[in-house]
This record gives C-alpha cells, sequence and structure tokens, in this order.
C-alpha cells in the first residue's frame, strides 16, 4: 500500500503550505480535555445534565458565578448576556453558568437568577449540583473559590462571601477546552469573534 | 495554569471600575451630590449591590458614613478586591471621605454598597428608598431604580 512519490514540486508547494498553516490538520490549541470526563449537575427544572456530554456538538460559554455575589459576578453574566444577544441566540452555540456554591444556589435559586436576566431559555443553561460534584468540576476547570469574609446580620445571621476565580470558558463541540477569559472584563465582542473562529475551524489567537 | 493563556482582558480600559477616576469629574459648584444611582436586582433573601456617583463640591470634605435602605436587613459599604492569584472578592470597607472637589465612584468592581438579606426581591424597573448619610451634608434621601446594566 506504498503510496507513489509525490513530484518534487508539489511536496514543495505542500510543505510551504504547510508551514503557513494553510493546509493539513493544524493543531487547536486545546487548554484541556474535557470529553474524558463527566460532572453531573442539575438544571433549574432539577433534571439531570452530564457536562459536557449532554452539550457535545455544540460550542459552550461557560461562566462561573454564585448568587449572593452581587457585584462582579453579574459584570461576568453581563457579558454572557451581551455575547449571546450579539450572536442572536444561535442553535449550534450553549451558554452555560453553573455556580460554585451549591449549597445555597439550589435549582430554583438559580431559576430565579435566570429570570431576572432574562435568560431562561433553552439555549442558556444555569446549573448547580452536589456539593463534591461542583468541586471536582472546578478543580478540573482550575476555578478557585474559597470562603474569604464574613459579615454578621443585625439579626446575628451570618453571612459569607466567596473569593472566587473571575473567568468565563469557551469550549469547542468536541468537549475541549479553548481558551479561558476574564469573565467581567472581556468585553462581549471578543467573545462573539471567538465563537466564529471556533465555527470557521481557525485557531483562536 | 490559567493565567498564561488568559486573553482579552487587556484591551480597552475595562479594568477600571466604570466612571472611576480619571474621567472628568465634574462636581457641581457648592453642592454635595449623589447621582446617578442604580442598585442591581436581587431575590427575596438574597443580595444587591447600590451604586452612584458622590460629588463633593463644596469648600468642606466630606465622609460617607453609611448608606440605609428599607430594602434591606442590612446595609454595608464595600469593596470589591482583587488577589494575586487573579481571584476576586469583596469585604466591607469603613466610610468613604469624600474630599473637596473631588467625585468618587461607587461602580461595579470597585467600592459599592451591599443590600444584605433583602426583605423583597428586587427586579428591573422596580425602585427602592436609599438614605445616604454624610458627616457634614447631613442624609440625602433618593428613589434609585434597579437595573440590569448601568445606566450610560
Ligand atoms: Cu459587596
Amino acid at each position: 500500500m506504498r503510496k507513489p512519490p509525490m513530484p518534487r514540486v508539489l511536496s514543495l508547494i505542500a510543505a510551504v503550505l504547510l508551514a503557513a498553516g494553510l493546509i493539513g490538520c493544524q493543531q487547536p490549541n486545546v487548554v484541556d480535555d474535557l470529553s474524558d470526563t463527566s460532572f453531573q449537575l442539575v438544571d433549574t427544572d432539577s433534571t439531570a445534565v452530564a457536562f459536557p456530554q449532554d452539550v457535545a456538538g455544540d460550542i459552550v460559554v461557560l461562566g462561573y458565578i454564585y448568587t449572593n455575589c452581587p457585584d462582579v459576578c453579574p459584570m461576568t453574566t453581563a457579558n454572557m448576556k451581551q455575547a449571546h444577544q450579539q450572536l442572536g441566540a444561535p442553535d449550534d452555540v450553549q451558554f452555560v453558568t453553573v455556580t460554585f456554591d451549591p449549597l445555597r444556589d439550589t435549582p430554583s435559586v438559580m431559576q430565579r437568577y435566570s429570570e431576572t436576566w432574562e435568560a431562561a431559555d433553552s439555549d442558556w443553561m444555569f446549573l448547580t449540583g452536589d456539593t463534591s460534584t461542583v468541586n471536582r468540576m472546578m478543580r478540573r476547570i482550575g476555578i478557585r473559590h474559597q470562603v474569604t469574609d464574613t459579615t454578621t446580620t443585625e439579626d446575628g445571621e451570618q453571612i459569607f462571601f466567596i473569593s472566587h476565580s473571575d473567568l468565563v470558558t469557551l469550549i469547542d463541540e468536541d468537549g475541549r477546552i479553548r481558551q479561558h477569559y476574564s469573565g467581567s472584563r472581556t468585553p462581549p465582542e471578543i467573545l462573539v469573534e471567538d465563537v466564529n473562529k471556533l465555527r470557521n475551524g481557525s485557531t483562536i489567537r | 495554569m490559567i493565567a498564561g493563556v488568559l486573553a482579552g482582558c487587556a484591551s480597552d480600559d475595562a479594568s477600571a471600575p466604570d466612571g472611576a477616576p480619571g474621567e472628568a469629574s465634574a462636581v457641581t459648584p457648592g453642592a454635595l451630590t449623589v447621582e446617578a444611582a442604580w442598585a442591581r436586582p436581587g431575590g427575596a433573601g438574597g443580595m444587591s449591590a447600590l451604586y452612584a456617583r458622590v460629588g463633593n463640591g463644596t469648600t468642606s470634605p466630606d465622609t460617607l458614613q453609611a448608606v440605609s435602605a428599607e430594602v434591606a436587613r442590612t446595609v454595608e459599604i464595600h469593596e470589591s478586591y482583587e488577589n494575586d492569584d487573579g481571584t476576586r472578592g469583596m469585604r466591607p470597607l469603613g466610610p468613604i471621605p469624600v474630599p473637596t472637589g473631588e467625585q468618587i465612584a461607587l461602580a461595579p468592581g470597585g467600592k459599592h454598597v451591599m443590600l444584605i438579606r433583602l426583605r423583597r426581591a428586587l427586579q428591573p424597573n422596580d425602585s427602592l428608598a436609599v438614605d445616604f448619610q454624610f458627616a457634614q451634608a447631613g442624609t440625602r434621601s433618593m428613589t434609585v431604580p434597579v437595573r440590569l446594566q448601568p445606566p450610560q
């Protein structure tokens, strides 16, 4: 099954094109491949979602929040919302917001959060889960979250605040993390641009 | 591990809180003003953040000592901060000085007023009554709109 040797001129052209990245399988820059793992989470109506299997085939824009974070986390959700609007709620992109505070952020709390953001759509999931699964997922992706500040209300209740990574993650159709972005500070246009690059099969940066 | 692949953070100066120092901050001569106040939505029992621009056009330095709002069981002046590893958190901050001729921005990602344990849900287009308490200027009462995004 030996192939005849390629004429020298053709192989030279191929080499040049390959070097220029114009043909051949250019290796995408993959940060982490999540397709070998599965995180059993739940949606706002408590239906099970296996992440990322259940969204495989779609490009995923993934954000991390806790709903008791009214300052920084809404900046992330607002950026995702604007990207979602600019993309025109497309079929091939799934937006996912997952909490790293599952004890307080129950499915019904996440439901309320999605309604507040007018994002309770089939193409935007708001996920929570049991603590160990959520912690495992955050550790795998590299999202840090730690209770650092507490406050006591006038009626003696302890409220805690979480220091956390400020990221949004772009995952390709094959469950591979392709890029992390600052969640609160990345202009939505950049997310949209990179979603379009994934659609075209071009590399991101 | 992640820091090396961060992208998109450096374009425009989105790292500064909206309306942060650097903008031409016009104070109103002779007046202490609280402008463009707005609050985030939040669920009943949950949290919200409140923002405003405070300008001191008077000849005496002032201090924002506290903020109160009937909608929340507890109200604190807060600031968001960033750790060396890029994680972000927030913590209580004491009274905020408002020097003569300066404008202080309470803005997303920076100083803000935390509305803790909301007595009722705040939805976009709702409004809430808020009192800003200043050491010199006394109490400024106002009705503040609830918004998803900063006013333009
Ligand atoms: Cu706060």
